[in-house]
């Protein structure tokens, strides 16, 4: 893979979800047991930005089990003690959300609260946060989880000196991962809400990759069996494409020369539109699924 | 091609806005809920107010401030309003670049056939978003565009790319397809570098760009280019690159 495509990648996603001695539901009340999975789930940190999920739902855990796991997590975010880390308790339980909330002011963490692990996008920000630095994360997170300063600029009518400003503020303070990139992209900050499950075949083609849905499916699954990178791979089937059909496409070439000088536009057109319906059928076809 | 030139030009069955995206409405739409003949074109159908809604409220923003039931990403449907009385329901289609407007009803609160009766009914039977006949009449109308406007615009851009050799010269032609052109002089020689991206480009369109540049050209006189001379190419997009040489 290309540093063009690593500069541009959506955070790593990491869910986990600690066992109750009853299984994936249930009270949790052993401190150990909790200490040890915490100590299980981050020995050394991590290299790239990462997002750790970690699933509570089902889970009954009382206030010093819950302190046991989740203040030393909130703290490696914010002080980025184990590298670009952010972390998101995922539950329902209101009860729950509130205890996350105050411990999250309490001791100044930096956490994201989402309903479940699906609703990862829907994740509030838990934490000492002043209501201009939510608003940038509220931003951050509208336009796709990703900017440069540049963008954030232009969306919000601020200076570029500001924009800097505000998003080093949520970075700073956990919130926000920043990737280093080339000098002439500039850096980009990453909403961890925007994070995509490390097993996501979409992965290795997200970002700004820029194929249409269809062609990116395809050439995806071509360059998974290849080895090579999508892009290349689709210049290189212009390429074949081209020279295996190149009688016919000498003949149409022809063809449309003459069309031209002769100024047949209908002709024109009803070569332009040669492939409009099998185009058309595999549109609908996507869409419906 | 008519139409309000601060906001884009009505062509066919579309309204392409100076945004990039195009606006259109389904063909159900078009026959079930504004009583119009299928192939009617986009400057006929803004005799309706909510034709004339879309065109106005969607031509920079794609989206609305609404949803027509649960926000869902990309397939969100949006509510157009128009007026107390009429309401549409808008879908951006990113693929395609294009906000289809899906269907329209009266809004009239516990009346029959409200908007907001109508449109769950449409979405529950699966008639809310466009069909294979819809992209295929997508298709046809941007072919006959590209193929309208091909001549001249890729002898335009010729023109301007002679104009500063050396320099490469950017320009979308037929409203849909991006090119990339360099004239590069050599001596006496002149060489053109014709650029594409292989993620947009389609082999009737790209076949007519050649033929459209140079009339009196073979198609075997183009050789491959493994970059321009003034850069490498975008292979994230699948670019490549063609030139001709001509004295």
């Amino acid at each position: 893979m290309t540093s063009l495509l690593h500069s541009h990648r959506l955070p790593r996603l990491e869910l986990r979800a600690p066992n109750t001695p009853d299984g994936t539901v249930g009270l949790f009340l052993d401190r150990a047991l909790m200490a040890s999975f915490r100590e299980w789930l981050l020995p050394s940190g991590v290299s790239e930005p990462t997002v750790l999920a970690l699933n509570l739902e089902g889970r009954l855990l009382s206030a010093p089990i819950l302190l046991e796991l989740v203040v030393p997590l909130g703290q490696a975010a914010r002080g980025r003690t184990l590298g670009s880390l952010a972390v998101v308790l995922c539950t329902e339980d209101e009860g729950m959300r509130e205890l996350l909330r105050s411990l999250a002011q309490t001791h100044d963490l930096a956490l994201f609260v989402a309903p479940s692990v699906e609703r990862l996008s829907e994740a509030e920000p838990l934490g000492s946060l002043t209501p201009t630095e939510y608003e940038t994360l509220d931003v951050l997170q509208r336009l796709g989880g990703r900017v440069t300063v540049a963008n954030f600029a232009q969306a919000t009518g601020l200076e570029p000196s500001a924009a800097t400003n505000r998003l080093v503020n949520v970075f700073q303070k956990g919130f926000v991962h920043r990737v280093e990139r080339p000098r002439r992209e500039g850096l980009l900050f990453v909403d961890p809400r925007a994070a995509t499950p490390v097993e996501d075949p979409a992965d290795p083609t997200s970002g700004d990759f820029l194929l249409s849905q269809p062609l990116r499916r395809d050439v995806r699954a071509l360059a998974d069996m290849q080895g090579r990178e999508p892009g290349a791979l689709l210049a290189s089937a212009w390429h074949e494409f081209l020279d295996t059909h190149r009688d016919q496409l000498a003949a149409d070439h022809d063809a449309l020369r003459a069309a031209i000088k002769s100024g047949d536009k209908d002709e024109l057109a009803r070569f332009s539109k040669r492939y409009s319906k099998k185009q058309a059928e595999a549109r609908a076809a996507r869409l419906n699924k | 091609m008519p139409g309000n030139r601060n906001t884009g030009e009505s062509h066919l069955r579309s309204f392409v806005c100076r945004a990039g995206h195009e606006l259109r409405v389904t063909e159900r739409c078009v026959v079930d809920d504004l009583g119009f003949d299928r192939e009617t074109d986009f400057d006929i159908l803004l005799r309706h107010e909510i034709v004339t809604a879309l065109r106005n409220r969607r031509h920079t923003v794609v989206y609305g401030t609404a949803t027509v039931g649960p926000a869902a990403g990309d397939d969100t449907l949006w509510v157009l309003r128009q007026t107390h009385d009429h309401r549409g329901a808008t879908w951006f289609d990113a693929e395609q670049n294009v906000v289809w407007l899906c269907a329209y009803a009266h809004h009239r609160s516990g009346a029959p056939g409200d908007a907001f009766e109508h449109f769950p009914q449409l979405i529950e039977a699966g008639l809310m978003r466009p069909t294979a006949a819809d992209y295929e009449a997508l298709g046809d109308d941007r072919a006959e565009r590209f193929a309208a406007v091909v001549g001249i615009e890729a002898q335009a851009l010729l023109a301007a790319a002679r104009a500063q050799p050396g320099v490469e010269e950017r320009r979308v032609v037929g409203t849909t397809q991006p090119v990339g052109l360099v004239v590069h002089v050599v001596d006496t020689l002149e060489e053109t570098y014709v650029a594409v991206f292989g993620d947009t480009t389609g082999p009737a369109q790209f076949a007519l760009l050649l033929a459209a540049l140079y009339p009196d050209r073979t198609l075997e006189e183009w050789r491959w280019e493994e970059r321009l001379p003034t850069r490498d190419l975008d292979l994230a997009r699948g670019e490549f690159c063609l030139s001709i040489v001509h004295g």
